[in-house]
């Protein structure tokens, strides 16, 4: 979307993925999109969505950008119908049908198509793209930032079919990474989420916020291992968890609602269940949905649908063990109304930005983020680019950044993939749904302990999985000492972060933004500001 | 629940800049399971656990994005929706550039795409007209194809020539693009300058898609119907079977007389749909299939007045003429009081039991009165019947035509009448899945005849007198092939051979 927009201001851009273009966490995750339009119910509005977010992400949102949010989506919307995007029309035919009202929404306001909303969104986006001629290179994943003396300069980039670093020069860099759902040992994310852009521009040293807060979703299928990574919201229908007593634990936690219960609210139950041992063989607990009949499924979610029968799991009969999953990131790059960081020439937009959702994300406006974002970055970023000049960059600012590269890749180092697993087992353990200090300090000991491990894998072979995982475990690590770290520093439970020793929320203390910056040092560290405080340098003036 | 599995894995390595050929890695392995593992998570656990280097694609890991499409055992599958065998080979998909190991180049795809000018193609100065309109079901199930690229794999055309046919899966987006409600964009003018008339009509497609998605009749047929109705050019062969259609009412220049035969029965449940080359070109060949008939002892009318069934018509995009060749057939069969009809040629056969039906329901929402009966199908059920004679030794080679085997999943009932054949030997090859390309020859001879000769040599390589199809078209074709070939190799049809071999028996009694 973003660099649409850049195009479309008559900019040079190129976008680089790291994946597959077009085969990224929108396209198989996001099924609807939040948002108000001619479309929305009586009484609907902005306002009313963007209470409904600033209340679901506990009143520490950035309200500036949930502002833009709301208010610009339904633009975008009708802009993507214009691009050829479908949306269910409603019986008359003259207008988008909003069906569901999805929890925490006061209204009904989802709009989607059949259940491929995220994947046609993004062709849809991607066909645009193509026609107006952005360049745009799959398996091409940005390995470092260069920066020059106050500005970014360009990005060194891998290209993973040939196993070469090349040099990217550019005026401005829009970072559009998304989540992180690959630092968990279960997710719902596709494998290239591993937080590349956040840990990249925490590198370079651009401010980071809110990186405690990760959404998890309570009730994924952890095996049968062919419907891993897929969430269920069965619960919300019926169906009832077990643990491997055949214990319906649920009765200890909330007698009363049982498994009706908001997703941050069930994952921490079945996460203490966990704790205490009683689980399957993979470590989950058990999710009994055998009185809701076959036809939902096949109507609802026809490919998972399809997928358990494939398998021989009959979904109506069967037990699946499932736990709770890494789903969405609210932290991230700390951007402000025009989507810039604090890095000149550095922009960002999308899952892996900061602040619009506060501590916890309302369901369906993921995609809206996205979709906002990515149009005011573009713009942003075309403005910027059409008034500066190719910023001057220095051999010695590529030169530090290559032999870095060079020690960190040696022929005796550890095969990626086993720390790959360690990192999301550690992450899963300690730093997953309830938190307290001895488990925060505990993973940051080990966490600590595989950055200093070297990785086996040298470039310039041809799509080399050593590399490819290598240099995104880096990033990982970065970042998930970022998010241990922060996670420690706030002394409360809010939205999506719960501290067992801290289980009450301290609006008095803690309706703030931690703020997380890498020094020159190499070291993290950590700021309070109040909600609403500005930090970003206006560089948008200073050619 | 858990049970032991042992799976051996054979997995294709192959490094371009590095190798000279590609080779196979073997892994044995015991798991325990207790559902069956995927191909995803064996490769997953190849590369975690013994060879970090080997490449491949994931994504979702949910069947969602289609990055992961492999073949295992010749068949292209999504790896993280497929279960495994226990004992499979596994390579890239094929017709593809290999980039390393079982990562294929997609880029071609996604430069098609661009080339097509497949984005949405509404100017924005036409003002929006506040029109009611809705998405089709066609356009629903289009917009399902996650360009998995499993179509290219299996696509006969596209494997001959990607530049005279850019695949299924392009056709699929132009198709959507046509479909959708406020798109101006011209997409029949581009789909008939990609090729679109070279698609061979052998609906592998369909079959293979794991989205359900249908590339051949909601995407290929639908823009050769739109091509058909605005009257652009035609290929030569198509425009005159359409003009003999409007003549004669069949497929073929002549329609002969009425057949006269011992098994004809006006008073019979079952009639016999001949179809164009039996009836029509090939009316002495059609007098030996009522033979068969008959030694089967089975007695069939013939309904007056029977056209083409409309198959060609309908693949060719003749939408008009595709209805009224319907109507009339589904009007003689019910008004004949017939409960069966029995037809020996697999493009009526695949034709009769899908679109009749289809038709049928849309127009009276119930089934059809009667049943359609293959007549191989029957043939395996009455085998005992005939007596076949004993004849040398004879190596045969089996190939499947599209809409006989994979069309109506008739491929056991062929081989289960073959082995009951005596003194015969039937030989594996990959000729029995391979497409002859018929449908091409009309409109690019080339490329039929390139599929067709590749079958032959398929045959040749293991040396067999005969090979046998139950396909009049394929005959033909795969006969061309082998007489430019300088071929030994002898092309017939199970149905005339079965019926040649019981004949000599009887007259030798």
């Amino acid at each position: 979307m973003a660099s649409l927009e850049v195009k479309k201001k008559g900019c040079y851009v190129i976008a680089i993925d790291k994946g597959v273009i077009g085969k990224d966490c929108s396209a198989v995750c996001a099924k609807r999109v939040a948002a108000t339009g001619p479309w929305s119910e009586n009484g609907d509005g902005p306002d009313v969505h963007l209470e409904d977010t600033l209340k679901s992400g506990c009143y520490i949102n950035d309200e500036n950008l949930t502002k833009i949010l709301v208010n610009k989506i339904g633009r975008v919307i009708g802009d993507l119908e214009k691009m050829g995007m479908p949306f269910n029309r409603d019986k008359t035919g003259q207008k988008i049908d909003v069906r569901d009202q999805a929890p925490g929404h006061s209204k009904a306001r989802s709009i989607d198509f059949s259940d491929i909303t995220g994947k046609l969104l993004v062709e849809t986006i991607y066909a645009e793209c193509r026609h107006r001629g952005v360049k745009m290179y799959s398996e091409h994943p940005a390995v470092e930032l260069v920066k020059g003396e106050d500005r970014i300069v360009g990005a060194l980039v891998l290209d993973i079919a040939t196993g070469e670093l090349m040099f990217i020069r550019a005026k401005a860099v829009i970072i559009a990474t998304g989540g992180i759902g690959r630092l968990y040992k279960l997710t719902s994310n596709p494998v290239q989420n591993s937080g590349d852009g956040i840990a990249l521009a925490m590198k370079v040293g651009a401010e980071l916020m809110d990186l405690e807060f990760v959404q998890f979703y309570p009730v994924t299928v952890l095996h049968p291992q062919i419907l891993r990574g897929m969430n269920l919201n069965s619960h919300y229908y019926g169906a009832r968890l077990y643990n491997s007593e055949g214990e319906r634990f649920m009765t200890k936690y909330f007698p009363k609602e049982m498994e009706y219960l908001t997703r941050d609210k069930l994952s921490r139950s079945i996460f203490r269940e966990i704790l205490t041992g009683k689980v399957g063989p993979h470590g989950g607990v058990f999710l009994d949905a055998t009185m809701i009949p076959g036809d939902y499924y096949a109507e609802r979610m026809p490919i998972e649908w399809k997928l358990a029968v494939s398998a021989g799991v009959d979904l109506t009969k069967d037990m699946l063990e499932v736990a709770p999953s890494c789903h969405y990131y609210m932290g991230g790059i700390r951007i402000d109304e025009k989507c810039k960081t604090t890095i000149k020439g550095l922009l960002a937009c999308g899952e892996c930005t900061s602040g619009v959702h506060g501590a916890n994300r309302l369901a369906n406006n993921g995609l809206a983020e996205a979709l906002v974002f990515g149009v005011e970055a573009g713009e942003t970023a075309a403005q910027y680019v059409s008034k500066t000049g190719l910023p001057p960059y220095k051999e010695a600012d590529l030169a530090g950044r290559l032999s870095e590269l060079r020690e960190y890749f040696s022929s005796d180092g550890r095969n990626p993939m086993e720390i790959q697993t360690n990192i999301q087992m550690t992450m899963y353990k300690y730093v997953g749904v309830v938190r307290n200090k001895e488990t925060l300090q505990k993973g940051m000991g080990l966490l600590k302990e595989f950055g200093s491990y070297k990785i086996d894998a040298s470039f310039g072979e041809a799509w080399n999985p050593k590399v490819l995982h290598g240099i995104s475990l880096r990033n990982m690590i970065m970042l998930a000492q970022g998010i241990a770290k922060a996670a420690k520093e706030r002394k409360e439970s809010r939205g999506a972060h719960y501290r067992s020793d801290f289980p009450e929320i301290n609006d008095e203390q803690w309706k703030a933004n931690i703020i997380v910056k890498m020094d020159d040092q190499g070291q993290i560290t950590l700021r309070r500001e109040n909600v609403g405080a500005r930090g970003c340098a206006n560089w948008d003036n200073t050619p | 629940m858990c049970k032991l599995g042992q799976y051996s894995v054979k997995i294709y390595r192959f490094n371009p800049v590095t190798d000279d050929q590609a080779r196979y890695d073997s892994y044995t392995f015991t798991f325990k399971f207790d559902h069956q593992p995927t191909i995803l998570e064996v490769l997953r656990k190849i590369r975690d656990e013994h060879d970090v280097t080997l490449a491949f694609r994931e994504s979702c890991g949910l069947g969602k994005c289609g990055s992961c499409a492999v073949l295992m055992n010749g068949d292209p599958v999504l790896a993280c929706r497929t279960p495994i065998e226990e004992e499979a080979i596994i390579e890239p998909l094929a017709n593809h550039q290999v980039i390393k190991d079982l990562v294929i180049e997609r880029t071609e795809f996604y430069n098609r795409l661009r080339d097509e000018r497949v984005f949405h193609n509404r100017p924005d100065y036409l003002k929006k007209d506040d029109k009611p309109f809705w998405w089709s079901d066609r356009f629903i199930n289009l917009s399902k194809c996650i360009g998995c690229l499993i179509c290219e794999s299996d696509c006969p055309v596209f494997s001959c020539n990607s530049s005279d046919f850019p695949g299924p899966a392009s056709f699929v987006q132009l198709s959507r693009s046509l479909t959708h409600p406020l798109d101006l964009g011209r997409r029949e003018n581009v789909a008939w300058i990609d090729g679109i008339h070279n698609c061979t009509a052998c609906m592998k497609c369909e079959h293979v898609c794991p989205n359900d998605v249908h590339p051949f009749r909601n995407g290929i047929l639908a823009l050769r119907s739109t091509i058909a109705e605005k009257e652009l050019e035609l290929p030569m062969m198509q425009q005159r079977l359409r003009n003999q259609y409007g003549k004669t009412g069949s497929a073929v220049p002549t329609k002969q007389k009425k057949l006269k035969h011992a098994a004809i029965d006006p008073q019979s449940k079952m009639a016999v749909f001949l179809g164009c080359m039996f009836a029509d070109r090939y009316p002495a060949e059609g007098k030996k299939v009522l033979d068969l008939l008959l030694a089967m002892g089975v007695k069939v009318q013939i309904p007056d007045g029977l056209v083409c069934c409309g198959g060609p018509l309908m693949w060719v995009g003749d939408r008009k003429q595709t209805e009224k060749a319907f109507k009339t057939n589904i009007n003689i069969l019910i008004n004949a009081g017939v409960e069966q009809v029995i037809t020996p040629c697999p493009g009526c056969g695949v034709t009769l039991k899908n679109d009749y039906n289809n038709y049928y329901k849309t127009k009276k929402s119930r089934e059809l009165p009667f049943i359609i009966v293959d007549m191989t199908e029957l043939l395996a059920n009455k085998l005992n019947s005939i007596n076949l004679k004993e004849s040398k030794l004879l190596k045969v080679a089996y190939h499947s035509p599209c809409h006989h085997g994979k069309g109506q999943g008739l491929l056991d009932k062929s081989l289960m009448v073959l082995k009951t054949f005596p003194r015969i030997e039937i030989i594996n090859t990959k000729a029995t899945n391979m497409c002859c390309g018929g449908m091409t020859s009309s409109s690019n001879s080339s490329i039929g005849l390139d599929l067709s000769s590749k079958i032959i040599e398929e045959a040749e390589k293991v040396d067999v007198d005969f090979l046998v199809t139950n396909c009049v078209f394929c005959r033909d074709n795969l006969s061309l092939a082998a007489r430019r070939k300088c071929s030994k190799v002898k092309i017939e049809h199970l149905l005339l051979l079965t019926e040649k071999l019981g004949q000599k028996n009887k007259r030798r009694r």
